[in-house]
């Protein structure tokens, strides 16, 4: 007795413990999440390692010495805001079933889950705005508008950008570098948003940042007194649903479902 | 050897694999003890659901719990106090085979692990030996492994495991095993234990074992087998064998045919005088057997356990069956005579009243005028003449078998030849008396005892002569050789004994050890513990040589820990030191973080100014690939110091 007792203590020593939630978590949808643990000791494998936090519980049931193991499960966060995970229990049966050993790993593990996404019609206006204002040219290098620069001629360059007239004068090919056409910027103001409740009122904007972050219009947010000024990239794009995510949020215990 | 070619298994296979490993495992250790057909009973069932398991045919659970009741119904009436353990062993042998037809779930595991143990602890009861310690320390192995995996089963039953991980699993696993084994027996010295078994009622002496019994028979055997088991072990120095008379029970009745004992009387110093001759001391381990006589090397004087009785014709006997293996010590005085005067005369004249005319005539015509030593001499001669042969085969069975074995088959076994001279000495008014007991031994010179097996039952005579006392005679021709054949025949011979040899230390050290023993040891530590004056020659006794080696072992380790700290170099153990020293102030280094970064952020600064110096110093030194001096490691030291009196 006392020496399954002991195994089973050593079973749950020198353990880690790592979760690996995807970039993007919105709330409502399942997301696939790794768990990895980490086995520290020299010697003794790690049996039948069971994670139970809140509503994750997965089985790792072999991981060797100075090694790690990962399994993936499928969670889904029911709200919107900042998900914490403290101190989770790691617990095996080892080595005989008759007792169920727990052990609090001393970490906390937090993602924040982005708003849940509901179609709605804001692009729309938006595309009616810029049919009537027309495009814009960016400064970004492409294949739509004007010539910015001339440069040699690398292979592959497609026939119809060679630069002749400059060709001709150095003797050497060169190539045309032309500006690319973007879309006219758009700032959505949160606060004006005709939408009532305000919990559609993220879901929607949050719907319309990530559909004109994907037809590549630099979208800007105005919330709470802060402007996000437009642009295209994809940490912009992330910031901004965050800052919705904690929007009227302070901190919310994880509440999660597994599928 | 087998190599294993797979890379995947389920664990549910791994699980079956060790589970039918343990029904093997009973099957083995119980062939010989039931009969036959209650293992082949069992690996037809592991067989059968095998098969059932590759077919995925699975045989409905009422059908085989209707056929668990109708087998347990067969043996209730079946039931027989007389071997309680064979049989419950049979019923724990029919439903494990049912067991492992079922489709076996965690509990259906656990069941068979269950009835596996009992059969192992009835084995236990069975045969207390050295086989069945090999049999429950195998099992154990096996019932560790098999229930880790079946913790890993009960976790996910569709859990898949590579090759090496079912290897790694096994290897580290079998440390817990390895681990207790010794702790069992640790505990085993250390737990209270009673002095009564309480289960060996269980296991009453239910196969008589042929060879030692309280009366002798004549002319209802014709054959007797030889029994090769061993009735007593006896620790002593080797004698001649000659003198290996093993006294057991004295009969003094005989009805024609049978030889009884009649009333006993307890032993009086009084009365009678005790024999004089060379004193051996003996410890005897006796086995259990279907009678209370202890045995004991003629004559024994005083025989040392708890409730014995003495008679006065120096036989010992317990006031019950001996039904657990004794051990006692045996004080003997080794002579033939037993000095004893005004005996019951008629009692050990007592002669059958339809005694043959012929076997008096005979009787009388042996008598000798010169006087009653000459006759008894004669009496053995007579017997010991070639008309008379030794033999177990073909015994004269008959109404009158000494008139047979006198005038028609002048052959037989030593309860012939002692029935035939105590009753001639009789005839001619010479009292006799039959002693019953054990002839002869194989010494075994690896474990100094010698081993008496039942084959050596022995029967002799003792007459009485005036003036002298009881005389013993033995009047059986059969050379010492059938009682002490050379033993050392053979290699399998050898392993014999050297495996008896093992059980004897088995029994002499565990099975005998029980709560008095723990006690005396016990209360000898604590009255050495005790002793208030230290003694010169207490240097010699055992604790404080112990005491010694313990010492020596400490002395060794730390010597191997100061080594094995040298073997680094020096300046690493000072940097050590330090980062230690800092560590306990709460400034942990760590890892990865290079030295002076480290003492970098040390928030108080006296503390960093001191830790910056170090560091430099030992960096100066370090990564000039210039040797540290003793004054280099001093002044590092010196250093040190200076951040306990910073603090």
């Amino acid at each position: 007795m006392s020496i399954s007792g002991f195994f089973g203590k050593a079973n749950l020593s020198k353990l880690d413990l790592q979760i690996d939630f995807p970039q993007e978590v919105y709330a409502g949808s399942q997301v696939p999440v790794k768990i990895t643990v980490e086995n520290r000791r020299r010697h003794l494998p790690a049996f039948l390692i069971g994670l139970n936090a809140d509503h994750i519980s997965v089985l790792l049931p072999f991981t060797p010495a100075k090694s790690t193991s990962s399994v993936f499960t499928n969670i889904t966060f029911r709200e919107r805001g900042l998900h914490t995970i403290e101190n989770p229990r790691v617990s095996s049966v080892f080595p005989f079933n008759f007792f169920t050993r727990f052990k609090t790993l001393h970490k906390t593990y937090t993602i924040i889950a982005l708003p849940r996404l509901k179609a709605c019609d804001l692009a729309s206006l938006y595309r009616k705005e810029r049919r009537s204002r027309g495009e814009k040219i960016s400064d970004a290098i492409g294949y739509d508008a004007d010539v910015i620069s001339i440069r040699e001629y690398v292979r592959g360059d497609p026939i119809k950008y060679i630069h002749w007239k400059a060709t001709a004068k150095t003797g050497k090919l060169k190539t045309k570098e032309l500006s690319s056409l973007s879309y006219q910027p758009v700032v959505i103001e949160f606060e004006n948003v005709m939408i009532r409740d305000v919990e559609e009122r993220i879901s929607s904007v949050a719907y319309t940042i990530v559909q004109l972050h994907k037809n590549n219009v630099p979208v800007g947010l105005k919330i709470n007194g802060r402007l996000f000024p437009p642009d295209t990239t994809g940490v912009h794009k992330l910031n901004m649903l965050k800052e919705l995510a904690m929007f009227e949020k302070v901190d919310v215990r994880v509440s999660v479902m597994t599928a | 050897m087998i190599s294993l070619n797979f890379t995947q298994l389920k664990v549910g296979t791994v699980v079956n694999i060790f589970t039918y490993l343990t029904g093997i495992l009973c099957a083995a250790a119980l062939s010989g003890h039931i009969p036959f057909v209650y293992p082949l009973l069992l690996l037809a069932a592991m067989g059968l659901s095998v098969y059932l398991d590759l077919k995925k045919i699975c045989i409905p659970r009422w059908l085989l719990v209707i056929l668990s009741v109708v087998a347990l119904l067969y043996f209730f009436v079946r039931f027989d106090m007389q071997d309680l353990i064979g049989h419950i062993m049979e019923i724990l042998f029919v439903l494990m085979g049912i067991k492992f037809l079922e489709h076996k779930e965690f509990r259906d595991y656990m069941q068979i692990y269950a009835l596996a143990l009992f059969v192992l602890a009835g084995l236990g009861l069975m045969t207390p030996g050295m086989a069945f310690v090999a049999y429950l320390l195998l099992f154990f192995i096996l019932l560790c492994l098999s229930l880790i995996f079946l913790t890993f089963y009960s976790q996910d039953p569709e859990l898949e495991l590579t090759n090496q991980t079912i290897r790694t699993v096994i290897t580290k696993s079998l440390w817990i095993p390895v681990l207790a084994i010794p702790l069992s027996g640790l505990m085993f010295i250390i737990l209270p234990r009673t002095s009564y078994p309480i289960l060996t009622f269980l296991n009453r002496p239910d196969k008589a074992r042929s060879g030692f019994t309280d009366n002798v028979r004549l002319g209802n055997v014709s054959d007797i087998q030889e029994d090769e088991r061993v009735i007593f072990r006896v620790t002593m120095e080797k004698i001649d064998e000659s003198l290996l008379y093993w006294r057991g029970i004295t009969l003094d009745h005989f009805d024609g045919s049978s030889w009884m004992r009649t009333k006993k009387h307890f032993h009086s110093a009084a009365k009678g005088i005790s024999p004089v001759g060379k004193s051996i001391n003996q410890t005897i381990y006796l086995e259990p057997y279907d009678n209370s006589s202890l045995f004991a090397l003629d004559k024994p004087v005083h025989v040392d356990l708890k409730a014995v009785r003495k008679y006065n014709d120096l036989t010992f006997t317990m006031p019950s069956y001996i039904e657990k293996r004794v051990r006692y010590t045996v004080f003997s005085a080794v002579s033939d005579i037993i000095p004893e005067e005004n005996i019951d005369r008629a009692k050990h004249l007592q002669l059958p009243r339809n005694l043959s005319p012929r076997i008096v005539s005979l009787a009388k015509s042996l008598a000798m005028t010169s006087g009653t030593e000459a006759t008894i001499k004669r009496i053995v001669d007579h017997l010991n003449s070639d008309r008379y042969r030794y033999t177990l085969k073909g015994l004269p069975l008959s109404k009158n078998p000494l008139e047979s074995f006198f005038f028609d088959s002048p052959s037989g076994n030593c309860e012939y030849f002692a029935s035939a001279m105590a009753v001639l000495l009789r005839v001619n008014n010479i009292p006799s008396r039959i002693v019953g007991g054990y002839r002869g031994g194989y010494y075994n010179e690896m474990g100094n005892y010698y081993l008496i097996p039942q084959k050596n039952a022995h029967v002799w005579v003792e007459a009485y002569a005036d003036g002298k006392g009881w005389v013993r005679f033995d009047p059986t021709p059969a050379s010492l050789d059938a009682f002490s054949p050379a033993y050392k025949q053979g290699v399998f011979r050898k392993l014999q004994l050297f495996f008896d040899t093992i059980n004897y230390y088995w029994y002499g050290i565990v099975l005998t050890y029980n709560l008095e023993r723990q006690l005396s040891i016990s209360r000898s530590i604590i009255s050495e513990l005790k002793r208030p004056s230290f003694s010169f020659s207490y240097l010699r006794s055992g604790i404080v040589r112990y005491t010694g080696i313990a010492l020596i072992i400490i002395v060794l380790i730390i010597a191997t820990v100061i080594l094995a700290r040298s073997a680094k170099p020096r300046e690493i153990t000072v940097l050590n030191d330090f980062l230690r020293k800092l560590g306990a102030l709460g400034y942990p280094k760590r890892e990865f973080e290079g030295l002076e970064e480290f003492a970098a952020r040390i928030p108080d600064k006296n503390i960093r100014r001191i830790s910056l110096e170090f560091v430099r110093n030992f960096e100066n030194i370090y990564y000039t690939d210039r040797p540290f001096m003793t004054e280099d490691l001093r002044r590092l030291e010196n250093i040190m110091e200076k951040i306990d009196d910073a603090k």
